[in-house]
């Protein structure tokens, strides 16, 4: 039995690993891990422990005398709400798609009309009529464009062209659900309707039909809401394309995302629930993910504070307690929003306000020492 | 959308900024958001440059440009090019001098175009259900922690045998193949849809083979992707199968298809069965590919089979059988990305 | 990420051999077949839409019942679990004719009124039921066939989801 293998037993036997080190799940894990014999992972972790408390070299051993010394132990769930509609595509996107759908054109295989529309019915003539409009083309979203007669060289389309927008496609799925021309909007002369002659043809075209039945199709909602307008941040109907975290203005005036002491006997994820409940109120359906956090901010103070800590109602482990605190450690679990709202009137923190931002926005509204320590941890969309 | 708008900004904005090309590649790169004020703001100025502020001569030469009349006016045709390539029919080899083009060349003879969207599914799983499950399966490990190492799971042969040297080693004790290792997952191997295969077996094609056109017309509709049909490999006497008969249809999507497919899955069809419970918990192949089926009258509550039922012999709409491939490697995995994708899954689970 | 590299597709890629050497024989390279594919404009229940592509030529699919009004995806829906299935309208047919009696004694029975439904004072209830099956009984003497219409008042109970 070599030396490693003999102090990682030591150390799980005595307890020895001290707790303001390790948390106890890894402890727990660690005194297993060493019974059972493999010992190279526990004395790992011991190599690693110096560094741990020399960051804190005025850590007095547990048995000094007079209050406790210790970090402020926090828990903060990082409530979100995540993205609701798609995102908004880029320009090279809108370009690649629609270039794409146009090569298609000539390499897939061509419409099969008849297998959806018996000959000369009704609904026949209707779709030879429309075709038509779109100089032959069966698809809708790509503007009067045929890949195979002569003018198939012509598929760019021209500056400002707002042909490929997801709305454009909408609009024209729309309109010819309704039984209307779907180039009409296009100016005359411009590149995707062939030009006036084209244009000429498919007002005829339309004049000698009759006119089609008024349906009309409701139109999708706007991507952009009214709490949108006027930049609400307490909405959670804002920014409907983005991840909205809460964040809330603590009584000393920065702004944060809700946390609180962990008290007791209670772990992570059941201090993150009891945080929400008691910063952001009952009227919240919140899912806490995990009993892991997500990342943490470490924050040390510039001197001790000597501070009392009364115990929490809804924690019955918590006892009252006295200790040194030299800084903060602050843990966050991911947690989302399944419906409802925030509402600060039954506050405990004696937080001031909140609001749901977007990731940039976070940046803008935080100290620059946490934002350094949470960016990473929140997602990009 | 017209793609010059975007090489003018990006010209603009290399001529501004002295700073190095990275710099400007991320600006470049920067998402619009819909609901973004500041990148409105931008975008409108954007607009506002190449529109509004040009003199009116330019503005009316821009509203005049047309492609098509300008090819009519040319009084005398521009002259085809010299020598034209053109991707050959056959692969005759490496050392033929004529070689076909990469399949990715829009000239090839194998070129698919694609993809035509970015699917709401596949946005969902990458803005939302990706982190989520990265969250919710990740295993903490105290630092320093080195996985206990597993041993050989194929065993050696041991023996005196001189035959047993450079031997195959052979698989394990009561398995007659290794069951997948299930690695901590990370950001690197968060399970994600890899692919669907539906599939479907039909009796009456043995004898007549209208079942296979129908069953492959169905299958090529709800899915875009044109079928596969595989033969009997062997008789089976008491089945009525006989070697070589083509009788089932498959056919396996990738990307967008696969996206679009299980959106309109779960979205639309599930939900218009009548009574349904959702997806069995038992299903699963213990390496992470779910299945599960539709029944013929299940399959005409696809849009694109209700859209045109009288077209199909209505006997002969074929129940589909449906596999998702996931990249986990348990089906606790594999279930759990199915249900924030939004399959509902009954009875036991079973892993 | 948005554009997918195309190597996932289901193309037959050339396996170009290591070993160089000539070949006397010549494949074809087919052409991949794919169907003809529309975008498709998908409206849900809840007005909720996004746009798929199709073989359908369809421009918009209007969906009557999906993700956003099944209480299998929508558990804690309460609304939801009280909508009754009536899509024949047997359930409307029935209650034109014989009155909502039935409806509440099979929520007695099963002991569950849940919000949002009017209770009915109990006296009114047997008055009601009364009423019913004294109508039942005329009507069935008039045309002579009580007992098929028994059952069918059995079996459309509001309880038990309108049942077919």
């Amino acid at each position: 039995m070599n030396a490693g293998q003999q102090s990682a037993r030591r150390i799980a036997s005595q307890n020895a690993l001290s707790r303001d080190t390790v948390c106890i799940s890894c402890r727990h894990r660690l005194a297993s891990h060493a019974s059972r014999r493999h010992a190279s992972a526990a004395t790992a972790a011991v190599a690693e422990e110096p560094p741990r408390t020399q960051t804190n070299p005025s850590n007095p051993p547990v048995t000094a005398t007079g209050p406790k010394k210790a970090f402020q132990l926090k828990c903060s769930p990082v409530l979100s709400r995540p993205p609701v509609i798609t995102r908004e595509l880029t320009s090279f996107e809108k370009a690649f798609f629609l270039y794409q759908k146009r090569l298609n054109e000539r390499l897939a295989l061509p419409f099969t009309r008849y297998f959806y529309t018996k000959k000369e019915t009704p609904g026949d003539i209707e779709w030879k009529r429309k075709r038509s409009l779109r100089r032959g083309t069966a698809a809708r979203d790509i503007g009067a464009y045929n890949a195979y007669d002569d003018e198939k060289w012509n598929d760019e389309v021209l500056v400002g062209s707002k042909l490929g927008d997801p709305e454009d496609i909408t609009e024209r799925l729309i309109l010819d659900a309704e039984g209307k021309d779907i180039t009409e909007g296009e100016p005359q002369g411009d590149a995707e309707t062939g030009g006036e002659t084209i244009s000429g043809d498919a007002r005829a075209g339309e004049g000698s039909q009759k006119p089609v039945a008024e349906v009309n199709v409701e139109r999708p909602a706007s991507r952009i809401t009214e709490a949108d307008e006027q930049n609400d941040v307490k909405s959670l109907n804002r920014k409907l394309d983005r991840s909205l975290y809460l964040l809330v203005q603590n009584k000393d005036g920065q702004w944060r995302f809700p946390e609180d002491r962990v008290y007791g006997r209670e772990n992570l994820h059941q201090a993150a629930e009891r945080i929400l409940l008691q910063a952001g109120g009952i009227n919240m359906n919140t899912w806490v993910l995990a009993n892991h956090p997500i990342g943490h901010y470490v924050n040390a103070f510039k001197s001790p504070i000597l501070s009392k800590i009364l115990p929490n109602r809804l924690v019955r482990t918590s006892r009252e307690l006295e200790q040194e605190e030299y800084g903060e450690k602050v843990f966050f679990l991911k947690s989302r929003i399944l419906a409802g709202q925030a509402d600060l009137s039954q506050n405990e923190y004696k937080d001031k306000d909140f609001s749901w931002l977007a990731k940039e926005e976070v940046e803008k509204v935080v100290s620059k020492h946490y934002w350094s320590q949470i960016r990473n941890m929140l997602t990009e969309r | 959308m017209a793609l010059q708008e975007v090489t003018s900004a990006f010209i603009k904005r290399m001529q501004s900024t002295q700073t190095p090309l990275k710099q400007a590649w991320k600006l470049q790169c920067l998402r619009t958001y819909a609901t973004d004020p500041m990148q409105k703001e931008l975008g409108e100025l954007e607009e506002s440059v190449h529109q509004a502020t040009p003199t009116d001569a330019a503005g009316k030469r821009l509203s005049q440009y047309d492609p098509t009349q300008n090819a009519k006016q040319r009084k005398e045709q521009l002259p085809p090019s010299r020598y034209q390539f053109r991707s050959p029919r056959f692969y005759r080899g490496p050392l033929h001098p004529h070689q076909p083009l990469k399949s990715s060349d829009p000239a090839s003879r194998e070129f698919v175009p694609g993809p035509f969207t970015l699917p709401r599914l596949q946005q969902t799983y990458e803005s939302t259900i990706a982190p989520d499950l990265m969250t919710l399966t990740y295993q903490h490990y105290p630092p320093g922690f080195e996985r206990p190492q597993k041993g050989e799971r194929l065993r050696e042969w041991v023996g005196d045998s001189p035959y047993f040297k450079n031997r195959p080693r052979r698989g394990p004790r009561g398995y007659d193949v290794l069951p997948l290792l299930r690695k901590p997952i990370t950001f690197r191997n968060v399970p994600k849809l890899e692919r669907v295969t539906v599939h479907t077996m039909l009796k009456g094609a043995a004898d007549d083979s209208a079942y296979l056109h129908v069953a492959g017309m169905v299958v090529q509709n709800i899915t875009n992707v044109r079928v596969q049909t595989h033969a009997v490999r062997k008789s089976v006497a008491s089945f009525g199968l006989r070697a070589g008969k083509h009788v089932s249809v498959t056919s396996e999507l990738y990307g967008e298809n696969m996206y679009h497919f299980l959106s309109k899955v779960i979205d639309v069809v599930m939900p218009k069965i009548k009574d349904y419970k959702g997806v069995k918990g038992s299903s699963g192949d213990s390496s992470g590919h779910i299945s599960f089926g539709f029944k013929p009258e299940e399959v005409a509550l696809f849009p694109e089979v209700e859209v045109n039922y009288d077209m199909y012999p209505p006997k002969m709409i074929p129940g589909l059988h449906v596999t998702v491939h996931t990249s986990a490697t348990t089906d606790y995995d594999a279930r759990m990305l199915l249900q924030a994708i939004g399959v509902p899954f009954y009875g036991k689970m079973v892993d | 990420m948005a554009l997918m590299r195309p190597s996932l597709r289901p193309s037959a890629t050339l396996q170009t051999p290591h070993i160089h050497q000539q070949v006397r024989h010549a494949t074809l390279l087919k052409r991949p077949k794919r169907p003809y594919t529309f975008t498709q404009l998908i409206t849900l229940s809840d007005g909720s839409t996004f746009l798929h592509r199709t073989t359908s030529p369809a421009p918009i699919y209007k969906s009557t019942k999906d993700t956003k009004n099944n209480p299998l995806w929508n558990p804690s829906s309460q609304k939801l679990l009280n909508v009754e299935e009536d899509e024949a309208g047997r359930l409307k047919r029935f209650r034109a004719r014989f009155g909502r009696g039935f409806d509440v004694e099979s929520l007695e029975e099963g002991e569950e009124a849940r919000e949002g439904e009017e209770s009915v004072p109990r006296e009114r209830q047997e008055e009601s039921l009364l009423d019913m099956i004294s109508s039942v009984g005329q009507e069935a003497e008039k045309k002579g066939k009580a007992a098929g219409k028994r059952e069918e008042a059995k079996k459309s109970g509001k309880g038990k989801g309108g049942q077919k």
